[in-house]
């Protein structure tokens, strides 16, 4: 019970940082630099056993809350549920199936910062990548997106990683 | 069935992440994302585009029959003016633009479906007769020069007399000095690529490579149409004239479409040649 809250809680509070206070950043020219997505925090933090079925319909309904706020309807839904979907393949690129215990959250404290570093880098600069190919519908400027997306995923890791030193307590 | 289910079954993450997947790129592209939505347009427009283009190639080669008689259709309009621009009656008569002027020669695209060139006396078939307005003397011209007189018209068909007949006769001029001269084709010394300029006075300058045309005399054609280009040049001194042989400008061995010349003022040209 207090896992289900603790889920909606982090739905929520993820939305809500999302929306009201990262999309609020202004760095002028070089806003489009900086400003991360890290709502797919909560599909990628989830326990290994959490089936694939839940998984995307966690990941639709909030990308599509997101999207709905971010006036891009179905943009952050789409990527989304392609990163739930490929979170597997993601994971056990870097580890053994051994090596992570399957009814345990992923976050930097459970898995390690340097796995959470490759871990959740890679998902979410594809989360990037993609987001900002789907964004612009053309491959043109690559090499900026590209960078884009780097600097993006940096910013997010290490905003991610302030919010996990707040919100999640170390047993 | 239970195949299907087991199927289903096996890959319903699968499934379902595509049918999730798939409502949202139905949310990306509809109308509220203009510019997804116009991308999404625009993108797949270039991809029916393409097939439309691989389609139109792949048949495009088909039609190149109607796309023939389409661009025969427009060559007759086009004769049509470029001829017209002057009243042809002499070669030096008034050219004039004004709208007094009056249409001469009006041109019928046809398809020569028969042509002898190795006969003695050689004939041309074209797919045009009596329905279609061919009357008996009219000329035909050909793409480049010109082929040959109506002989014989039935209903759909008519027959052509063309260069290479020595029944063929023709005032032609010559282009640079205006001289005049008869077209003669003489079976024994010519082949169907030349054809001989008798009765030119001997002081002619005629150089190699000079053009003789029509003279527009006899109202068969329009003045100045090609014939031939000069090859050879005999002086026949018993005559005091030249005997100049000329290549043809039309091939006859692969002559395929011509146009039958129509001069509305034949007949007044029949009258005064008559009467004199």
């Amino acid at each position: 019970m207090i896992f289900e809250f603790r889920n909606i809680a982090w739905f929520i509070g993820l939305i809500l940082v999302q929306i009201f206070f990262i999309d609020f950043l202004d760095f002028g020219i070089y806003s489009s630099y900086f400003s991360p997505i890290i709502i797919c925090f909560f599909i990628l933090k989830m326990k290994l056993d959490t089936t694939v079925i839940n998984l995307l319909i966690y990941a639709f309904f909030l990308g599509f809350i997101t999207d709905i706020f971010r006036n891009t309807l179905g943009l952050n839904t789409s990527v989304l549920l392609i990163i739930t979907f490929l979170k597997p393949t993601f994971l056990y690129s870097i580890s053994s199936k051994e090596d992570i215990e399957k009814d345990v959250e992923l976050n930097m404290f459970t898995i390690g910062l340097v796995r959470y570093l490759l871990f959740f880098g890679i998902s979410i600069f594809l989360y990037h990548l993609i987001f900002f190919i789907m964004e612009q519908f053309s491959f043109n400027n690559l090499p900026i997106l590209f960078f884009r997306a780097f600097i993006n995923t940096m910013s997010a890791l290490v905003f991610l990683i302030f919010l996990q030193y707040l919100f999640i307590f170390k047993k | 069935m239970r195949n299907i289910i087991l199927l289903i079954q096996k890959y319903r993450n699968f499934l379902f992440f595509l049918f999730l997947e798939f409502f949202s790129l139905f949310f990306l592209f509809s109308y509220r994302n203009s510019y997804h939505h116009y991308n999404y347009l625009s993108s797949s427009n270039i991809i029916t585009s393409s097939l439309y283009n691989f389609q139109y190639n792949m048949f495009s080669y088909f039609s190149l029959r109607e796309i023939n008689n389409d661009l025969l259709k427009e060559n007759t309009i086009l004769k049509n003016q470029l001829l017209n621009k002057d009243l042809v009656v002499g070669r030096k008569f008034i050219k004039s633009k004004d709208t007094i002027y009056q249409k001469n020669f009006l041109f019928k695209e046809v398809k020569v479906i028969n042509s002898q060139f190795k006969h003695y006396e050689n004939f041309l078939i074209v797919n045009a007769g009596k329905k279609s307005g061919v009357r008996d003397k009219m000329g035909l011209i050909g793409t480049k020069g010109i082929l040959g007189i109506v002989k014989n018209v039935t209903d759909n068909y008519a027959t052509i007399r063309p260069l290479i007949n020595p029944n063929f006769g023709l005032k032609v001029i010559h282009e640079k000095t205006n001289s005049w001269g008869d077209l003669i084709w003489v079976p024994e010394e010519n082949n169907y690529q030349n054809i001989f300029v008798k009765n030119i006075p001997i002081y002619t300058k005629v150089k190699l490579g000079d053009y003789f045309t029509t003279s527009g005399a006899e109202g068969l054609f329009p003045g100045g149409i090609k014939i031939g280009k000069v090859i050879e040049i005999k002086e026949n001194i018993e005559q005091q004239t030249l005997d100049i042989k000329l290549k043809n400008e039309e091939d006859f061995s692969r002559t395929k479409i011509g146009f039958i010349v129509l001069n509305k003022t034949a007949e007044e040209i029949k009258q005064i040649l008559n009467k004199r």
